[in-house]
């Protein structure tokens, strides 16, 4: 789990062009959005697509949304939980 | 008759205020993002968002972000009589390709939600605007030359409906080797130094001198 929350914290910097910052910025627990990245809601479309391509895992429906983008960690968990499912 | 009170210049890795280089990139074979990020650090700006934006709002915002800062009256002209004009003659095309990378391929279909955002050439202005609360009349107007006359005209007129005090007015491109802004601070301000008359001859004069 820490090294896919590990990875993903650099893949979300680098999607999200989050120039200056490092993966040892972003507090696994911490929400990902209204924090200090300054995420907006292009950013979440840009997760969305992430996720689609590099672990082919869709989001079903936007209350699901809300919990799966809560925090990195969470974000793990629903891809660690659905890995090798392909589209959910 | 409004008059061009100051300009600022982005190109070849100067930033000019002017015509008076203040900042000049070292590493002439950087490529643009790299210049953007060096000038960006060099103005000492702290505004996330930057590195968000595509090549052509880049381009402007630090075009905009140099001239304003050089502006004495900037900060005290009202915000919703602040224009902002500006031109070029390739639109967004270099975002609009990078774009187009990225749905060009079926099995590799991921449109960029970020990308496809600055697929409009006027997002530069919404950039800007966002940047220094700016809610005046504002325009992008497309050209296939640079067209002064129709700059200054269009600009003029939003002036004679006074409509704007001020206004930031200019050209901002970025497609392939074409990668130059210049932006002029146009105001109604008499007995300014060095202010020029806002004539396309002069739009144009500045324009021949830097291209």
């Amino acid at each position: 789990m820490e090294t896919l929350i590990t990875d993903l914290k650099t893949q979300i910097i680098d999607h999200l062009n989050l120039e200056g910052v490092s993966p040892n910025d972003i507090d696994a627990d911490e929400p990902l959005f209204g924090s200090e990245l300054g995420l907006d809601s292009i950013d979440a479309l840009e997760i969305i697509v992430m996720l689609e391509r590099i672990y082919g895992l869709k989001i079903k429906s936007q209350e699901e949304g809300k919990k799966v983008f809560y925090s990195v960690r969470t974000l793990a968990e629903f891809i660690s939980e659905n890995k090798g499912l392909g589209v959910v | 008759m409004p008059v061009i009170a100051h300009y600022s210049l982005i190109k070849d890795g100067v930033l000019a205020i002017d015509g008076l280089a203040i900042y000049r990139h070292e590493d002439k074979e950087a490529g643009a993002a790299a210049f953007a990020s060096a000038l960006y650090k060099h103005m000492e700006l702290s505004y996330l968002k930057f590195f968000k934006m595509d090549n052509l709002s880049k381009l402007g915002f630090l075009a905009a972000e140099a001239l304003t800062k050089a502006v004495p009256d900037f900060a005290d002209t009202p915000k919703d009589k602040t224009g902002l004009f500006l031109m070029n003659t390739h639109s967004s095309l270099d975002t609009d390709e990078r774009y187009y990378e990225t749905v060009a391929n079926d099995e590799n279909n991921f449109p960029s939600p970020a990308l496809f955002v600055y697929t409009l050439p006027n997002i530069v202005i919404g950039e800007i605007c966002i940047r220094h609360k700016i809610t005046g009349e504002h325009a992008f107007l497309l050209s296939e030359q640079p067209d002064a006359t129709l700059l200054c005209n269009y600009v003029c007129n939003v002036f004679d409906e006074n409509a704007v005090d001020a206004a930031i007015v200019g050209w901002v491109e970025y497609y392939g080797a074409k990668r130059h802004a210049l932006l002029m601070w146009v105001n109604r301000l008499p007995g300014q130094t060095g202010a020029r008359e806002f004539t396309p001859e002069a739009i144009q004069q500045l324009w021949t001198i830097h291209s």
